[in-house]
């Protein structure tokens, strides 16, 4: 950011024009810059001021400025002595706000991570302009919020405020559907934590969104990357998670482009080739036994639970040989039993590929 | 606090998915409604539907008199409490507190005021001004209630607030939830899969399967007079006991028949399945594990209803014990005194409770006798 000799220099030169005292604080309070007479008691002013969440624009001598960058105040301005004139003051907070907001520019690192997401630098100027900005390769991850352009504003300030945008993640919105976040990872001791750590994060997401924004978020993610100019590589796949996610796990919130299986591969088939599956498998007529609920919730949760019996008969709260018995129902319907590897997962390809055709239709 | 009602709502998903079919509930004044049910019946989805974050598909969602469906989550004046929050690390509590506020543009004074009267009856009073990483999980999850109450709302609505805390933890939150509800004399739509959490906290419970209701009533009833097979094996813990029995005339009485043992029923179980027609007919007869006795005097008052079986568990609980056996296929719990002598591999008798025994059709799986 603006180095505070920089800031001292344009004060010193506002201080020589107007002969006023100036002090410019962080918005946290810490003073970087101030020329003019003793700063102690424009501290204690900052203080007061601070405390009265900077209602007033003046306390005791000090004239007070926020000086906001992307609407977040980012610095305060106290100005004193005499002649003072409110004209003058706000010509010297917007001098010390164009050199911030010039600097900010020039320091956008979350403008510099849009486009690496975007892929729209060489991968050169991925690396140099990285180090410039101290933003160099981590393990990182991409998640996109999507609320179908509703309370950007309220969302994005809740993932900001979810995230640790200071030092380590990236929260912006890219289009008017989505909020992205490229979240940094902490150390996991295997991938199986990784993962919790991942869908816990996503679900966290969701949830405080639906609590505080109150709209309805849906969250997909890609696979964590190590290079920056990998990140764009998670994008994609995170774009993708909730693309395939919507056509065949409509019910999820949180969507992960590791977990998609097979919808991956399913969601790039051409019509024809669908078509052609299902006639394979089913003949000319889909079977009924497809629009049954209670059916489709058994396989459903058969799958769920690797085919055992034993196990889905206990969830379902069915007696075992009640579920024998659907389960044979369900073979006589489809013409394959379900209980066979093979056909269960051709049955499940099958029922995806109908779900990907209705999509089309 | 306000009133709702849920009439014919159904829930489809893009895919044909139907998530929620036929759904119709009065929830009353200040009641404390638990929706349970397995992962997948459709109880979030349900709730989603009230708070606004998933379209009803079909049917009418009311509250307070006022048609809500196409009413924007906002304005509908709910607050809602999920199991994945999260508090904002780098604020206090109190800031943590007031955020869904400023974010609406609220007064600074009115936040205060909402803040401080939340921090009261939460008991956060004293730890407004710490940051997150500084309280204990109890704390946080209080900070997390005090977001939603600092609303104000007419209801709230809870999806498994508990789940993510630990097994002490949760029951210390269920009884400051059930506090919570007293003291704030609020509508609460509470869900859970956790039928002990439902038991101990609704005033009425809503058992769901497969997005259909199964049974809506008090705990006390749910649990005595299950409508079906599917809330009779789903409340209660260990759950009830179930074996395939026939139903045998015995007199102008019946009595149920599995493996050697016959049940004599009571007058009043009796008539019911004899005007039902079931006799020399195949039904599911239902006890309770604590309704199975093996003490003397309990093997003496229930002379007419003796099973006899081989001890395949056995497990101490403390002042209770759980006997696993089997009897006609089924696997059968009986939880008795501690001071059983049966063990692991005895012959034991075992006096069944007639006035507590359930039957029910084994076709539609819905009760005969209650």
């Amino acid at each position: 950011m603006v180095s505070n000799q920089k800031f001292e220099f344009t004060l010193s030169e506002i201080h020589e024009i107007t002969s006023l005292s100036c002090y410019l604080f962080t918005a946290e309070g810490m003073l970087i810059a101030s020329v003019g007479e003793e700063s102690a008691d424009a501290e204690t002013a900052f203080l007061k001021l601070k405390q009265q969440e900077f209602e007033q624009e003046q306390e005791a001598q000090f004239h007070c400025f926020l000086i906001a960058i992307e609407e977040e105040t980012e610095y305060v301005l106290l100005l004193s002595g005499e002649p003072y004139q409110d004209t003058i003051g706000r010509m010297a907070a917007a001098q010390v706000r164009t050199l911030a907001m010039a600097s900010a520019q020039q320091y956008d690192r979350a403008g510099f991570m849009q486009n690496v997401i975007l892929a729209n630098m060489l991968p050169i100027e991925v690396i140099t302009r990285g180090k410039k900005l101290h933003v160099e390769n981590a393990r990182r991850v991409v998640y996109i919020i999507d609320t179908a352009k509703k309370n950007h504003e309220l969302v994005l300030a809740t993932v900001k405020n979810l995230s640790n945008i200071k030092n380590k993640d990236f929260v912006f919105r890219l289009d008017e559907s989505s909020v992205i976040l490229v979240k940094e990872l902490p150390e996991c001791d295997n991938e199986t934590e990784e993962d919790r750590f991942l869908q816990e994060t996503a679900s966290q997401l969701v949830d405080n969104i639906h609590m505080e924004v109150m709209v309805k978020a849906r969250v997909g993610y890609g696979n964590p990357v190590e290079k920056l100019i990998d990140v764009a590589k998670s994008y994609q796949e995170a774009r993708m998670a909730l693309e395939v996610g919507r056509v065949f796990y409509a019910q999820q919130d949180t969507i992960s482009y590791g977990r998609l299986g097979i919808g991956r591969l399913i969601y790039q088939l051409p019509q024809s080739l669908c078509e052609m599956f299902i006639r394979e498998v089913f003949g000319e007529t889909v079977p009924d036994i497809l629009e049954d609920e209670e059916a489709m919730n058994t396989i459903n949760r058969f799958f769920e639970n690797s085919l055992n019996i034993s196990e889905t008969a206990r969830q379902l709260y069915l007696h075992r040989n009640t579920l024998v018995y659907r389960l044979e129902r369900i073979e006589k319907a489809i013409g394959l039993d379900i209980r066979n590897f093979e056909d269960a997962m051709t049955f499940r390809i099958a029922v995806m590929v109908l779900a990907h055709m209705k999509e089309n239709v | 606090m306000a009133s709702l009602s849920l009439k014919n709502i159904c829930k489809v998903y893009p895919n044909g998915f139907e998530a929620v079919k036929d759904f119709n509930l009065e929830v009353e004044d200040k009641e404390f409604i638990i929706f349970v049910g397995p992962s997948g019946c459709g109880k979030s989805t349900t709730l989603r539907m009230i708070a606004g974050l998933e379209e009803i598909s079909s049917g009418e969602l009311i509250i307070d008199g006022k048609l809500m469906n196409d009413v924007e989550p906002k304005d509908r004046d709910i607050a809602m409490v999920f199991q994945n929050y999260a508090l904002y690390p780098h604020m206090t509590v109190f800031d943590n507190m007031a955020f869904g506020l400023k974010l609406r543009k609220v007064p600074k004074d009115e936040i205060k005021a909402k803040v401080e009267e939340a921090a009261r009856i939460l008991d956060l009073e004293k730890l407004l001004d710490r940051k997150p990483k500084a309280l204990s999980g109890g704390q946080r999850q209080r900070v997390a209630m005090g977001r939603a109450i600092v609303r104000n709302p007419k209801v709230f609505l809870m999806d498994e607030p508990l789940s993510n805390l630990d097994a002490k933890l949760r029951v210390q939150m269920r009884s400051e939830i059930s506090s919570l509800h007293n003291r704030l004399g609020a509508t609460i739509i509470y869900v859970t899969h956790d039928q002990t959490e439902a038991m101990t906290l609704g005033t009425r419970i809503v058992v769901l399967k497969d997005g259909v209701i199964m049974q809506v009533d008090s705990p006390q009833k749910l649990y005595n007079e299950p409508n079906n097979l599917f809330v009779a094996g789903f409340i209660g813990s260990p759950q009830m006991n179930f074996v395939d029995a026939e139903v045998v005339a015995e007199g102008s009485g019946a009595a149920l028949k599995f493996a050697d043992f016959k049940v004599t029923l009571p007058s009043e179980k009796a008539k019911k399945l004899v005007d039902g027609g079931y006799v020399g007919k195949t039904v599911v007869m239902g006890i309770r594990p604590e309704d199975i006795y093996d003490d003397a005097d309990s093997l003496e008052k229930f002379s007419e209803s003796i099973v006899s079986s081989e001890v395949t568990g056995y497990e101490l609980l403390g002042a209770e014990v759980l006997l696993y056996y089997t009897i006609a296929g089924a696997n059968m719990t009986a939880r008795v005194n501690s001071d059983t002598p049966a063990r692991y591999g005895d012959q034991v008798k075992l006096a069944l409770d007639v006035s507590k025994i359930h039957v029910f059709d084994k076709e539609t799986e819905q009760t005969i006798t209650n």
